[in-house]
């Protein structure tokens, strides 16, 4: 048998699994926007440890981690070193937002925002910087995998066919069983991915020099620049420690902002489980090492890939390695990007009818949970032409994303810790956060210190929403009280306050 | 010790984490000698931190059960915590 075929058929396999394991999902839950959005709140430690894990860890880990190390050497590190940063938080806000989701019903971040900040502005403007910054992600994921598809199949599978193909079964399963799919299918794919990581990233460099400690002495022997942070820049001259210091900051702030993260919360069975996600992710995060170590087995390779992300479907093609393993890989790469690519379109599909739509419509349950579906598939259309096309600088565009979700993270903040926060604060320092976020990610030349545009953009933006804050007229202390959930009798669901509002 | 010292130390650890791996304090430990298990002296240290934080929230998670469940017979090792 030709080897592309023993490789299709590996991961044809592999695909059929995980739409299996995806469909039985659904089953498992209730037929309410709760269970769709929220899993009816009822995930499990494995679960949420492999769908935290899981979303993190997308095409860009599985691909850019090892193009980074393989290209731009030590600056790949800041991969390494935000993770853990960004989720420690998490361990106490978490539980804090699991509890007020509880309580009033919320299932996204604007939710809860504008249960504290009742604005339907506010909502809009949260639902649109969210698909604003998803839509670039998406659209990454899916040509990650469309890549990885048509380089192993020789190109008898070509990228259009093999980014439909893969999406085709994550619509599908997303469709039929919600969050259920995203938390059982990413469980498989996590625990496939860490395996494949594993294997390749101790395999190759004992392969092809004789150990990881052999490897970095030659490394070191050639190209010692490489093994110095803050390493390289993709043009190949050194980084700035502004650069990479900032990368590391606004990326540790705006991780646990991405909504397809925050809405785990509301997910969780209970506290201890979510606590105890946050207490293992370390054990996710040690992943890019094997990643990073398959990178650095490519610096001193003879050839090169076309591009520095290729690296690793070109090694494992030129190392000689059986179809059969060559498959596998090939799925662990596809499980990086479905795996983010999942929870991403359920995501962006939840928030823009939960928040974007329904505080402006009055929908039926059943409404939202049609409406839900259908943007998933219009989202999914949307990132899949984006895909197509080879031109468009995605990996940019998704560097600004960070700074524009990292922006949430001040009102979510205040939302739950700072009681005299006021709407017209909340409002104020997002306008003026993202404002600049957005200026300096289009004027990069005008950055000082090559900071992050997130940095920038947080650094107008909290003295915003402080001042704002303090100058206009404090909350109604009842509703913060409703909020807080200190009067639970007749807890009033964020329609309700909305409409009060409006 | 009290609940408070513990979250106080915990914190402490993930804001000297936070200055351990970027400028100017990765300056101090940016070198590429020792090997450590194989790894680069500086990604071995990254990596030590995250490792770390993991522990140190185990070891948090752990005190905060020990304080939530105070029925233990043994009544030197309630006052213990």
């Amino acid at each position: 048998m030709e080897r592309w075929v023993v490789i299709t058929l590996v991961l044809t396999g592999y695909l059929l699994i995980t739409l299996a394991i995806g469909l039985a999902a659904g089953r498992r839950s209730s037929s309410s926007v709760s269970g769709f959005v929220a899993g009816d709140r009822d995930f499990g430690l494995l679960v949420m440890y492999f769908v935290t894990g899981a979303s993190v860890f997308s095409a860009f880990a599985f691909l850019g981690g090892p193009g980074w190390a393989y290209s731009r050497g030590a600056a790949a590190f800041y991969i390494l070193s935000y993770g853990a940063l960004g989720m420690a938080p998490f361990y106490w806000v978490g539980p804090r937002v699991a509890k007020i989701g509880r309580a009033h019903g919320y299932v996204t971040q604007a939710q809860l925002l504008t249960g504290r900040f009742p604005s339907r502005f506010l909502s809009a403007l949260v639902a649109t910087l969210t698909i604003i910054a998803f839509i670039p992600y998406i659209t990454l994921q899916m040509r990650g995998a469309g890549i990885v598809i048509a380089a192993v199949t020789e190109n008898h599978i070509p990228l259009w066919a093999g980014a439909a193909l893969a999406y085709g079964v994550v619509i599908t399963y997303v469709l039929a069983s919600g969050v259920m799919a995203v938390g059982w299918t990413n469980t498989f794919q996590g625990i496939f991915m860490l395996v494949i990581a594993w294997t390749l990233g101790i395999y190759l460099p004992f392969k092809m020099y004789g150990g990881v400690g052999p490897m970095f002495e030659r490394i070191l022997a050639e190209r010692p620049e490489l093994l110095s942070v803050p390493g390289l820049t993709a043009s190949g001259s050194p980084w700035s420690w502004g650069g990479y210091s900032s990368a590391i900051l606004v990326s540790a702030i705006g991780l646990q902002m991405w909504p397809h993260l925050f809405m785990k919360a509301f997910t969780a069975k209970d506290d201890v489980t979510l606590r105890r996600t946050v207490m293992l992710f370390p054990t996710f995060q040690i992943f890019l090492i094997p990643v990073f170590l398959i990178g650095f087995a490519g610096v001193l390779m003879e050839g090169a890939p076309s591009s520095p992300d290729f690296v690793l479907p070109y090694m494992v093609l030129s190392t000689g390695l059986p179809a059969l393993v060559v498959g596998l890989f090939c799925a662990g790469a596809l499980s990086a990007s479905m795996s983010t690519g999942d929870a991403l379109l359920h995501g962006a599909a939840s928030v823009a009818v939960e928040d974007g739509l329904r505080p402006f419509l009055s929908l039926s349950d059943y409404q939202q949970r049609v409406l839900i579906r259908i943007l998933v598939v219009v989202v999914g259309a949307v990132a899949y032409v984006f895909a197509l096309d080879p031109d468009s600088s995605l990996v940019d565009l998704l560097l600004g994303s960070y700074g524009i979700i990292a922006q949430l993270a001040p009102p979510i903040f205040a939302a739950i810790y700072w009681r005299r926060a006021t709407t017209a604060g909340a409002l104020a320092g997002l306008i003026a956060g993202s404002a600049v976020s957005v200026f300096f990610f289009l004027n990069p030349e005008l950055k000082p210190f090559e900071l992050h545009e997130g940095i920038l953009g947080l650094a107008i933006h909290i003295p915003v929403l402080v001042g704002v804050s303090l100058g206009t007229a404090a909350q109604d202390p009842d509703q913060i009280a409703r909020f807080f959930g200190r009067e639970m009798d007749d807890p009033p669901c964020v329609l309700n306050q909305n409409e009060k509002t409006s | 010790m009290s609940e408070r010292w513990a979250r106080i130390l915990v914190t402490g650890y993930f804001l000297l984490f936070a200055a351990a791996v970027t400028w100017p304090g990765l300056t101090l430990f940016n070198h590429t000698r020792p090997l450590v298990l194989g790894l680069p002296f500086v990604m071995a240290w990254i990596t030590g931190w995250v490792v770390m934080s993991g522990v140190v929230l185990f070891a948090f998670e752990m005190f905060q059960r020990r304080r939530a469940t105070p029925s233990q017979p043994d009544h030197t090792r309630q006052r213990e915590v």
